[in-house]
């Protein structure tokens, strides 16, 4: 390509709206943007006012695909604000939960949304005819994991059975180990998609840059832990503003972040680049089967993270079921002592480290908050990525280059607004003015 | 799993509740859940649906679908429409504000062969959409008569074998 504009508006097979903005003058890129055009969706004012008790409530509609990650963030937050810590079987139960829209999510991102890509189709409908049985795998694993989600947080999305410092509905042993027999016999299943993405060609593209995600002395960290840089510093949740620190940009709606460097990144290869050595015993197989090893510097990775991810949320929710089974399941008080104070929660959601803050009055009600999604610290991570491969790609096809750019903000598995309106995709050729 | 069994019958609620009378078929769906139904009939807010909506429709007997769409009559009209009939929009239609459409998820479920036998539509002509909460007063009105096309459908699909569970 030498000389024109790619200007791809609206990319699809991701959540919410971003466009991608690239200009060409004889052969060199003059400019280029990562665009988010979303209407901002204020919910940090919503929550103003607010009781405690239906914070989480609220803010889990920020997201249909990771409400629960919301919920779980905004409880945590909620409790510390309130010097309350939950039982083990309330935590057991919310990393159960909160494995199962691990799965759900990966599922439907590598599943029907990328794999497209590296097997050149536009969508998932054509690999129908072929690849049959891995879409068929696609659904069965997607059924599990909403049954999962259904069964524990009393809805697929949204849930309801989560609350301050406990539950209002929990699963009977029964229900568990029936929960437990389906996720042993989906390991088969995990196991056919570790396989489809060996058979996949993954570009070659590498950047290093500063990964970012929560780090637990115990567990491969999704619920808890401290915030931890492959830079090699760690800090405490509560002084989470002063490792993220946010910032705009006049083309975005979408605050971006950044922390040592220009930018970094979050989310299943983050996790794995900080974390993998407290993966699951088979997700360090599938690790390896997949050529997965940290630290990882090819954002095209991340999705194959997310396979690999997968393997373990299933691994570990069989410990975790073995763990509640063998303490028994036992009603719970879940009175709370309202007061004033202030409470950050952070939880790694599928796309990485999410952060919720508020401040309740001695009355219980929100007067301050503060969130931080995983996709808005990713922002300008994308952007540095297409300033290194826009020129490594530039020699190539116009449509080449708009595919390969589509591809790398598609495995960030971005979830712009999570407000899902229709997508459409356009492309304006032409000289440069 | 979960102690239920998964039902032969599918009663889908499509639409965003925050986008005006979009939400009908979320707002059907909590009606109808109210009513004593069959056993065997599965009743789901599928929200704005998508490429997850496939694994809920998947090997069902019969899917009965309600959603609000624009088929050029006074706001608050019902129809139940076949499939054939509905000539579904694809995702560039007006009214399809959600980034894979119903159409697409059922033709991806009949190229799997896990397609519902019967697709039934329950269609209500919208009078406001955009951003806000609540359904307008035509909507409302028909909500009625949306939820008793919806029963007579059951009772065609299940005569006899009410009672029976699927799965």
């Amino acid at each position: 390509m030498k000389d024109g504009t790619i200007h791809v508006h609206y990319l699809t097979r991701v959540e919410g709206h971003g466009n991608i903005h690239v200009e060409v003058e004889n052969g060199a890129l003059k400019a280029f943007r990562w665009e988010i055009p979303e209407a901002p969706r204020f919910f940090e004012a919503m929550v103003r006012g607010q009781s405690y008790a239906d914070v989480a409530h609220i803010t889990s509609r920020i997201c249909g695909i990771c409400s629960i990650g919301h919920t779980l963030c905004a409880l945590q937050a909620v409790e510390n604000a309130l010097g309350v810590r939950p039982s083990e079987q309330t935590l057991l139960l919310r990393k159960l939960l909160l494995h199962g829209e691990t799965v759900q999510s990966h599922i439907l991102h590598a599943g029907y949304l990328a794999v497209p890509d590296f097997l050149g189709a536009p969508s998932v409908v054509p690999l129908v005819a072929s690849h049959r049985e891995a879409v068929l795998t696609i659904v069965r694993l997607h059924r599990l994991a909403n049954e999962w989600c259904d069964l524990i947080g009393g809805r697929t999305t949204h849930p309801i059975t989560p609350v301050v410092n406990g539950w209002t509905r929990l699963p009977t042993p029964e229900e568990l180990e029936g929960l437990r027999a389906r996720i042993e016999a989906g390991m088969a299943d995990a196991w056919a998609i570790v396989e489809l993405f060996r058979s996949l060609d993954i570009p070659d593209f590498q950047r290093p840059t500063e990964y970012i995600a929560l780090k637990h002395p115990d567990e491969y960290a999704f619920y808890e832990g401290v915030i931890a840089s492959t830079d090699g510093d760690t800090t405490p949740v509560p002084d989470y503003r002063q490792k993220v620190r946010e910032f705009v940009v006049p083309y975005s709606t979408s605050k971006r972040a950044r922390a040592n460097r220009n930018s970094f990144a979050v989310g299943a290869l983050a996790r794995f680049n900080n974390n993998a050595e407290q993966l699951t015993p088979g997700a360090k197989k599938a690790a390896e089967a997949l050529g997965l090893r940290p630290i990882c510097t090819n954002p095209f990775m991340n999705t194959v993270a997310q396979v690999v991810e997968v393997v373990h949320a299933l691994e570990d929710s069989v410990r975790i079921i073995d763990r509640l089974l063998a303490r028994g399941i036992v009603p719970e008080e879940n009175h709370v002592t309202v007061r004033a104070g202030r409470g950050v929660g952070a939880v790694e959601v599928p796309r990485g480290i999410l952060f919720h803050e508020y401040t309740l009055d001695e009355t219980g009600h929100v007067v301050d908050a503060n969130l931080i999604i995983p996709t808005g610290q990713n922002h300008q991570n994308i952007e540095d990525d297409m300033a290194v491969l826009i020129p490594q790609i530039l020699d190539r096809p116009e449509e080449e280059i708009r595919l390969r750019l589509e591809m790398l903000v598609r495995a960030y598995d971005p979830c712009i607004s999570c407000s899902t309106h229709f997508l459409r995709l356009e492309l304006r050729g032409g000289k440069t003015r | 799993m979960t102690g239920r069994r998964r039902g032969s019958v599918l009663i889908l609620g499509l639409g965003n509740p925050w986008w005006r009378d979009d939400g009908v078929g979320p707002a059907a769906v909590a009606l109808l859940g109210q009513r004593p139904l069959p056993p065997g009939v599965e009743v789901l807010d599928g929200g704005t649906g998508g490429l997850g909506l496939l694994e809920r429709i998947a090997g069902r007997e019969h899917l009965l679908v309600i959603d609000a769409a624009d088929f050029g009559e006074a706001p608050g009209t019902v129809r139940r429409v076949s499939l054939e009939e509905a000539r579904l929009c694809r995702s560039e239609a007006p009214l399809s504000f959600h980034q894979v459409g119903l159409a697409e998820v059922l033709d991806l479920a009949e190229r799997l062969g896990i397609a519902p036998r019967n697709v039934y539509l329950f269609v209500v002509q919208p009078a406001r959409l955009g951003p806000g909460q609540g359904l307008s007063a035509e909507v409302q009105a028909g909500l009625e008569q949306l939820l008793d096309f919806v029963c007579q459908t059951l009772e065609e699909l299940l005569p006899v074998r009410a009672g029976v569970e699927g799965g």
